[in-house]
């Protein structure tokens, strides 16, 4: 039985930053610049082995990956009461089940890790939106939790870009130049 | 005009304008409500004395006795102390030098509302009243209470010189039905009635009963534009789509010139007043402040400032949600 890495070393032509998987094409902004962490990008993946977007899987932006848990990342340059909750379940469940394809094909067992989906979002900086993007946050959030009812996904966390930075340290000891 | 506090409760100093619509926000004891019970304290006392038969150059002390026995009756706690110092415009009280002057407004007076509950103390209140009229023994009560019974129970003695048909009207839309007085028993009570069904107060929705103080100290020609109304806390008990409402309610009586003290820590209360009163051209008379730290403060003479911060203190409980968000991703890495 493979594990991670064959996955890793398979698809390093993917290999990319937080920077470029947080790119908002339409508006030309990054959530976040960081260009010291390693990830895969995903959107890009699925682009290439689904050319006709007609017929192509919704996908989130980017995979982290620690140990054995999986980091399911999607970046919303939105505040969350703009976020359509439909498009972000979609490219969960479409983008989770495409991964899942891939680990078979590589003979990795999905069992192994967790995955945990992670909806970045823009940062609420003023006073007065700041209380409102908390609770339109339940919004998203709520929306997403059935996935892990269902055991699809082993948690989900949709927060601010400025959360996951912070966690970022906390939690692996390094700095993102988000 | 201003209200300047000193040395009261837990407050050392507060000057608050209150011009049209005046905006107290902070955490729970902090002293925000203690601002518009000094207000009420100050002024009912002042119209106790001032209707009593006694020499007027021989009420200063009365008026003293009378704030501290109101105050006795308004809280528990010790807010008076002994270099406590209250002014708005010419009424003055001074604990330090016992001394007191009352100015000259004629029926200048404070309506408190703090709760929504007072309908359900109807019959404890009114049983007070028949008693007090019989026998001569002061029963325990709330002032607050008291003086709010009153004024839903009995029409004032001069009619208010406001049109308020809008606000009932608005009130009535809100709340899908009005209010009318039951003139069966007891004719100081209030009905609600709703698509030809009558329901007794005490059985309607507390949000229902929020509205409905307003409703009647409107038609018993209360809110006038001598009267200071001080409103602790409008967004209990209402959903915050009905907390606009209350606040549309609200900017709509500064509109027409009754003066409000509001208490709230609702974002959703906050925010509204904040708005309506700038589609209602009144926000050049509202002003916000912040208790905090023993002082009720305009930061840097700015509502905009004050705002923020204000707004920025409301949003605190959102780091806690955050912490916990983190404390669950730790122990997903950890194991």
């Amino acid at each position: 039985m493979a594990n991670i890495k064959l996955f890793l070393r398979e698809y390093s032509s993917y290999k990319s930053s937080f920077k470029e998987t947080s790119l908002d094409d339409n508006n030309n902004i990054y959530l976040c610049n960081d260009t010291s962490q390693e990830v895969i990008n995903f959107d890009k993946l699925i682009e290439n082995l689904y050319p006709n977007s007609n017929i192509r899987p919704k996908s989130f932006d980017a995979i982290f990956i620690y140990e054995k848990l999986i980091f399911l990342v999607e970046f919303k340059n939105q505040k969350p009461s703009k976020i359509d909750n439909k498009e972000v379940q979609k490219k969960l469940e479409d983008g989770k089940i495409e991964l899942l394809k891939l680990f078979t094909q590589l003979n990795i067992q999905k069992n192994d890790y967790n995955f945990i989906y992670c909806v970045a979002y823009k940062e609420c900086k003023e006073p007065t939106s700041r209380y409102k993007c908390g609770v339109e946050k339940g919004k998203t959030q709520f929306g997403l939790e059935k996935f892990i009812e269902s055991s699809f996904v082993k948690k989900v966390y949709t927060e601010n870009v400025s959360f996951f930075t912070k966690e970022f340290k906390k939690q692996f000891k390094k700095e993102l130049m988000c | 005009m201003e209200l300047q506090l000193k040395n009261i409760g837990m407050i050392k100093e507060a000057n608050v304008k209150i011009d049209g619509l005046t905006v107290i926000a902070g955490e729970n004891d902090t002293g925000k409500s203690t601002v518009g019970k000094a207000l009420f304290a100050l002024l009912k006392a002042r119209l106790f004395v001032l209707n009593s038969k006694l020499e007027y150059s021989a009420t200063n002390s009365q008026y003293l006795n009378k704030i501290e026995w109101l105050f006795n009756k308004i809280s528990k706690k010790q807010l008076l102390k002994n270099n406590t110092f209250i002014k708005i415009e010419d009424i003055e009280v001074d604990f330090s030098k016992r001394s007191a002057r009352k100015g000259n407004r004629k029926f200048f007076d404070g309506i408190f509302i703090e709760t929504p509950f007072i309908f359900n103390l109807y019959q404890t209140l009114s049983g007070i009243n028949k008693a007090n009229s019989i026998i001569d023994f002061e029963i325990e009560y709330n002032y607050l209470w008291w003086d709010l019974y009153i004024k839903l129970s009995q029409k004032a003695k001069t009619f208010s010189d406001i049109d308020f048909g809008n606000i009932l009207f608005k009130i009535e839309n809100i709340t899908h039905g009005s209010f009318r007085k039951y003139d069966e028993i007891s004719k100081d009570k209030w009905v609600f009635v709703k698509s030809s069904n009558e329901f007794e107060m005490d059985n309607v929705a507390m949000g229902i009963k929020q509205f409905a103080i307003i409703y009647a100290l409107i038609k018993n020609g209360y809110l006038t534009k001598d009267r200071i109304l001080i409103f602790d806390e409008p967004e209990v008990h209402l959903h915050p789509k009905w907390q606009l409402e209350m606040a549309k309610v609200i900017v709509e009586l500064v509109k027409n010139g009754v003066k409000v003290v509001v208490n709230s820590h609702s974002p959703y209360m906050i925010e509204a007043l904040k708005k309506y009163a700038e589609v209602e051209n009144v926000y050049d008379k509202t002003n916000f402040y912040l208790a905090e730290d023993e002082y009720i403060k305009q930061l840097e003479d700015s509502n905009a400032v004050t705002l923020s911060k204000i707004f920025e203190k409301l949003s605190e409980p959102f780091d806690i949600f955050e912490e916990m968000e983190s404390d669950s991703l730790e122990k997903l890495i950890n194991g």
